[in-house]
């Protein structure tokens, strides 16, 4: 493996930078940061994009990716030079850009001791084998744009990331050895058709084959279909996601729960108002009748004691002393006597069962209606303060009703059912595509054991024929090759992953002051997760903790394909290492964070050059970083006098360095050296 | 049997508190016609304390006829046979079996109440009824006990 260094950039008439530019990178090993603070939009972005459109002739950061002259230099053209080192020799790449044509040109030179330059042919083709584009991007970058582009997007960058970690070179080799066994299968088949003993078998192969080869096309047609619903359900749940539907969710159950309040409330009113009214039929009668039954119940003690009323003696009584013609006590009756005609007189007034019930009746009366009056007001009084409070607290639930509903109203969930069908849906297509896969899988393995059944009886019987012996064995060969670089490749993955892992892992300890644990998933994708438990998505745990593990994991990365190059055993060599050049590295990190990223940025690389704002620099970095300095820059902005912008300065060890002139006809930026 | 009956003249009162439902409650005031009645009878009772020259309802004007026994089952009879002794000023109108007499004196009653009551709904015609009536029983209750013994109520709603 070896090390690119990037030794000095030369711009001219490049956007922002009008006429000759031109910046050195500390290529001292020992002194390996270059710095390069200055203000947004005077050229820092520029600079990075400008060593990437050099390279390979894009700007991907630009919204017009034709406008690259500086629209006041009066040029058609524009050019970036990047000199590098590369296996000790310095190379020149030269871009330049015409905008009549709108063409661009790469040439490529070596650079000798006394800076004679030397073309060399196939440009772009040398500067891929240097340093492949997509690679490029894990050197190359905007700090915050990268970990958003890293972290939501880990799948893009798995080839890049296997390739930095050595195994492109590997995975080539067997799919090289794939092909060789494929043109050899295929030769064997053609002589193992003209043997009447084995012809059977591998016509059989080539039958089996097909099959495979239409289920392969069929596995791929449904991995894209799959592809496309993983995309509408990353959709649907950003989506959902991004509306507000927790919110919504939170407050429909709030809504629900003041709703069956409030439900509660209106029974028990009903209840109340329902007792209330029962008082008109329970008490009524007996209030307004009240009067009557006292004096209805004095008439009758005062009738029933001057005989007025039926008496308490029966008819039976009376009708049983006048048969025996004997008093109650115990003296003879004698008919037509004076005596014997009272007693016969008494018959008239004697009372009988049925008329006493019906006194005793109309006496009850009066202890039924007795006390009803104090009992009704105090029943009324109860009941009426209950009616006030329970009205009183349906309001108080319909208030809130109201401004829950207001709440609701005010947030975005118009299109969340939708995007939940879609979602659920999606995984439900899903799914089944994936069962697909796995019945492809199963089908594919039993044509492929056919295969290997028949392969087996053409190999048992190979016949006479020496060459399809000799096809047989370097076969033989190269399954067992393959399968040792396989089990190799799978478990250097294993330990690289985990290698990286407590890097990055490290770096995060050290420095957040909450506990985070890190892994790493399928397609080296990060997974942040609290002490909790809880899954940390995008920069849900705050752009700092985003930006932090991205730049650990890219560092950690390269740190490990680094250390595991100097083992001379190893069979994955990775590819080119480049300086780390970033723009706005650490645009949302506190500074201790910066301070950790700043440390762990050097001691796991060997060049690193960082833009950064005057804003992200604290003389507290110097203790950090100071003795790593080899190369110090300010960009002075000569062009914001219109804007009445006032001067801002950079203070480093003490000393002020002014980050803005207007009075001065120099182009808008001057990038100044500080020695 | 003997049995009692409303005055057909008086149906829509019948109707406001026996028939029509309240929209809160579901429930009508007198859930049966005769409790109506005995709450008539009371009012009338309370209003004057005789009947004598009250009408009988003529047959043709008899609606929503009650039979005795349906008194008797409700346990308010006695009511029936103590506006009978009132009435009679005496207890030999309970020796009829059939108590014809008493019954006609609730019905009475419950004829002079049905009036009482009318002139509540001329006086308030406004008002809800469970109130209206809920208001004159307070009045009344409130007349009938000592002023130690009374509690306000709240009438706020």
């Amino acid at each position: 493996m070896s090390e690119l260094i990037f030794k000095k950039l030369q711009i001219k008439d490049f956007r922002v930078y009008k006429g000759e530019h031109s910046i050195e990178f500390s290529t001292n090993p020992k002194k390996k940061l270059t710095l390069v603070h200055a203000e947004n939009s005077t050229g820092k972005t520029t600079m990075l994009n400008a060593i990437k459109w050099c390279l390979y002739g894009e700007t991907p950061d630009f919204e017009d990716k034709t406008r690259l002259v500086n629209s006041q230099s009066g040029k058609n053209s524009c050019s970036v030079k990047l000199n590098f080192i590369f296996d000790e020799q310095e190379y020149q790449a030269s871009r330049s850009y015409n905008q009549i044509d709108t063409k661009s040109d790469i040439k490529l030179f070596k650079v000798n001791q006394y800076g004679s330059l030397t073309p060399e042919n196939e440009e772009q083709a040398l500067i891929n084998g240097l340093l492949p584009k997509e690679l490029s991007n894990f050197f190359l970058f905007a700090g915050e744009q990268f970990a958003k582009e890293y972290i939501d997007k880990p799948e893009n960058h798995r080839r890049a990331i296997r390739n930095i970690l050595g195994f492109d070179l590997a995975e080539r080799a067997i799919d090289d050895l794939e092909k060789i066994k494929k043109d050899n299968l295929a030769k064997i088949k053609s002589l193992a058709k003209e043997n009447s003993e084995i012809s059977a078998a591998a016509k059989e192969i080539d039958r089996l084959e097909k099959l495979v080869e239409s289920l392969n096309e069929e596995r791929a047609e449904v991995k894209k279909d799959i592809s496309v619903q993983t995309e509408i359900i990353k959709i649907a749940q950003q989506n959902i996601d991004n509306s507000d539907h927790k919110s919504v969710k939170k407050l429909r159950l709030i809504l629900k729960e003041q709703e069956s309040s409030r439900d509660t409330q209106k029974k028990l009113l009903v209840e109340k108002f329902k007792l209330k009214n029962s008082l008109v039929s329970s008490y009524g009668y007996c209030i307004f009748g009240l009067k009557f039954s006292k004096s209805t119940s004095k008439f009758i003690e005062e009738k029933e004691s001057d005989s007025g009323m039926p008496s308490d003696f029966g008819r039976t009584f009376v009708n049983r002393l006048l048969k025996n013609k004997e008093c109650c006590c115990g003296r003879p009756l004698k008919e037509n006597t004076a005596e014997f005609r009272r007693i016969e007189g008494l018959i008239d007034t004697a009372t009988t069962q049925k008329v006493n019930d019906k006194i005793r009746y109309a006496k009850g009366i009066e202890d039924d209606f007795a006390h009803k009056s104090k009992e009704f007001i105090e029943k009324l009084s109860t009941l009426e303060t209950q009616i006030t409070n329970i009205e009183a607290a349906i309001s108080g639930y319909e208030a809130g009703i109201e401004d829950t509903k207001n709440h609701l109203k005010g947030l975005k969930d118009a299109n969340i059912e939708k995007d939940i069908i879609d979602r659920d849906n999606a995984m439900s297509e899903k799914s089944k595509l994936q069962a697909r896969v796995i019945s492809i899988d199963e089908t594919k393995l039993k044509f492929k054991n056919s295969i290997a059944e028949n392969e087996r009886t053409i190999k048992i019987n190979p016949g006479k024929n020496v060459q399809l012996n000799k096809f047989q064995k370097m076969n033989n060969y190269i399954d067992g090759i393959s399968e040792t670089i396989q089990k190799k490749l799978s478990t250097t993955e294993i330990a690289a992953v985990n290698t990286i892992k407590e890097n990055v892992q490290n770096n995060i300890d050290k420095s957040m002051k909450s506990k985070f644990h890190v892994s790493i998933g399928e397609n080296f994708q990060l997974n942040i997760t609290t002490s909790t438990g809880h899954t940390i998505h995008g920069s849900d745990g705050g752009r700092g903790l985003t930006q932090l593990t991205s730049l650990s994991f890219v560092t950690a990365l390269i740190a490990h394909s680094k250390n595991r190059a100097n083992n001379k055993k190893t069979i994955f060599q990775p590819g080119t290492i480049a300086p780390f050049v970033i723009d706005a590295p650490f645009a949302e990190m506190d500074a201790d964070n910066q301070s950790n990223a700043l440390r762990f940025l050097l001691s796991q690389s060997h060049q690193i050059i960082l833009f950064l704002s005057s804003g992200q620099w604290e003389d507290q970095f110097e203790d950090v970083v100071g003795n790593d300095i080899g190369k110090r820059y300010y960009f002075i902005d000569h062009a914001k006098e219109e804007t009445g912008s006032t001067v801002k300065k950079l203070k480093i060890k003490g000393k002020d360095y002014a980050l803005s002139d207007f009075n001065t006809d120099k182009p808008a930026t001057e990038i100044m050296e500080i020695i | 049997m003997p049995s009692v009956a409303f005055d057909s003249e008086f149906i829509n009162i019948f109707n406001k508190l026996c028939e029509e439902k309240d929209e809160m409650t579901g429930q009508s005031i007198f859930k049966f016609n005769w409790e109506f009645m005995i709450f008539l009878a009371m009012v009338g009772r309370h209003k004057k304390e005789s009947c004598s020259k009250v009408e009988k309802i003529p047959t043709n004007r008899r609606v929503k006829d009650i039979k005795d026994v349906t008194f008797e089952q409700a346990n308010k009879v006695g009511i029936v046979y103590a506006l009978g002794i009132d009435q009679s000023k005496g207890g030999d109108i309970l020796r009829d079996d059939d108590d014809n007499e008493s019954w006609l004196y609730l019905e009475k009653f419950a004829q002079i109440g049905m009036e009482e009551v009318y002139s509540w709904f001329v006086e308030f015609p406004t008002m809800k009824p469970s109130d209206l009536i809920l208001s004159k029983i307070k009045e009344i209750a409130e007349s009938n006990i000592s002023k130690k013994e009374f509690i306000k109520p709240n009438f706020g709603s």
